[in-house]
């Protein structure tokens, strides 16, 4: 059976999409040579840049669900029929994803921090301030940034207290996907339906629709990283992942004290990994975690058709918004 | 509450075999049955969810997110 992204792929994966990708990473290339104070520091930002644009080209599932380029080109097409007046911000969001991205190489000590720092908080609100749009907008642009990543960075810090914890509860688990990865697809999108002028009430639409599908992708994709990708960096890490912590909430007494036991074993031992997605899968974990993304899925669903993009775009998000489902 | 209600629905889901046939002869009506408390969103995603399907098959389907 195709995955629920094969089944959106003629609407993501066309040369539209491709298009697009290429384009906002152009634009995001241009900046930096245009910007970057120093060599070294064209150095240190474009690499990971480059390697983000490598990654994601070289995979034609993640070109299609990068929300960082999508997202805001198609909230602005939805409003204004076009899609170019937004590859700037489409830019200007994908430097902010690779500064957050190379977080985690920052974290291992294979990249200079103010590296991270600089494609964070320098890159996107340059970008924010050179938009073709009227002043007014841009300050309420940069303010929605600032926002936004003050949040984002408060989810962040949410999702590292709760590694290796015994005591974390579901509701939890996706109160900080919402405050994470849910509180950067809302601002990708509003952003957008900013700099398009969309009234407030339609602003807000796009937004929290933004945020179910950023919470559900990533509770979607935590479930392949746990099930289906060799490495299962999140269970070396220790994450309480949303089908872990279901399965937990069920455990009492010995059983639970044996789970956790297991999930230290499989820190370090692939055996116990595998034990582990064995149980999760016996136990309805993957079932319960595909249905609460599905209800994601519905909501952002049900947002979009109250805001009523202008076609294509509307077609696009929709098949966007598919694509984090298991019942495509 | 409503989470919960959702909860305790897959709950039954899981451990009923005769609810499990209701659910994929008719997924609406046997949550309208259990007079479960969801939200519309909720009621979407019980008429979308494909409730077939077997686990092996829900793991394939599993994506890298965005």
């Amino acid at each position: 059976m195709p995955s629920s992204w094969q089944r959106f792929s003629d609407f993501l994966e066309g040369p539209a999409a491709a298009d697009r990708v290429r384009r906002v990473f152009d634009a995001a290339d241009q900046f930096i040579v245009e910007r970057a104070v120093t060599l070294e520091q064209r150095r240190l930002i474009g690499a990971p840049v480059a390697r983000l644009r490598a990654e994601i080209t070289a995979d034609a599932e993640r070109a299609s669900m990068c929300l960082f380029v999508h997202l805001p080109v198609l909230v602005y097409a939805g409003l204004r029929g076009e899609e170019r007046p937004a590859i700037p911000l489409a830019s200007a969001t994908t430097l902010l994803f690779a500064g957050l991205d190379l977080f985690d190489d920052v974290a291992d000590g294979d990249w200079p921090g103010s590296a991270a720092a600089t494609l964070l908080c320098a890159f996107p609100q340059l970008m924010v301030g050179e938009l073709a749009a009227p002043p007014q907008l841009i300050a309420a642009i940069g303010s929605t940034l600032a926002r936004g990543l003050l949040r984002m960075s408060a989810g962040q810090q949410q999702d590292l207290s709760a590694q290796g914890a015994d005591e974390v509860r579901s509701c939890e688990i996706e109160a900080t996907a919402i405050a994470k990865s849910g509180e950067e697809a809302a601002l990708f999108a509003c952003m957008a339906a900013q700099l398009a002028e969309a009234p407030e009430e339609i602003a807000g639409k796009y937004e929290e629709l933004g945020r179910s599908i950023g919470a559900g992708a990533q509770l979607a994709s935590d479930c392949h990283e746990l099930f289906e990708d060799p490495a299962a960096r999140d269970l070396v890490h220790g994450a309480r992942t949303l089908p872990i912590v279901l399965h937990l909430e069920r455990l009492l007494g010995a059983e639970r004290t044996a789970f956790l036991a297991l999930l230290d074993d499989a820190r370090t031992e692939a055996a116990a990994r595998e034990e582990v997605r064995l149980r999760l899968r016996s136990g309805g974990s993957l079932r319960r975690c595909a249905f609460i993304v599905e209800t994601y899925r519905q909501r952002a669903l049900r947002l979009c058709r109250e805001a009523a993009p202008l076609e294509p775009a509307r077609g696009c998000l929709e098949a966007l918004i598919g694509s984090i489902s298991f019942f495509p | 509450m409503s989470r919960q209600a959702v909860e305790q629905l897959i709950d039954r889901w899981m451990n009923d075999p005769s609810f499990r046939n209701e659910v994929r002869s008719d997924p609406e009506a046997a949550v309208r049955r259990t007079g479960a408390d969801l939200t519309d969103d909720e009621l979407a995603a019980v008429r979308s969810v494909d409730w077939n399907l077997p686990d092996e098959e829900l793991r394939v389907r599993t994506n890298n997110g965005a």
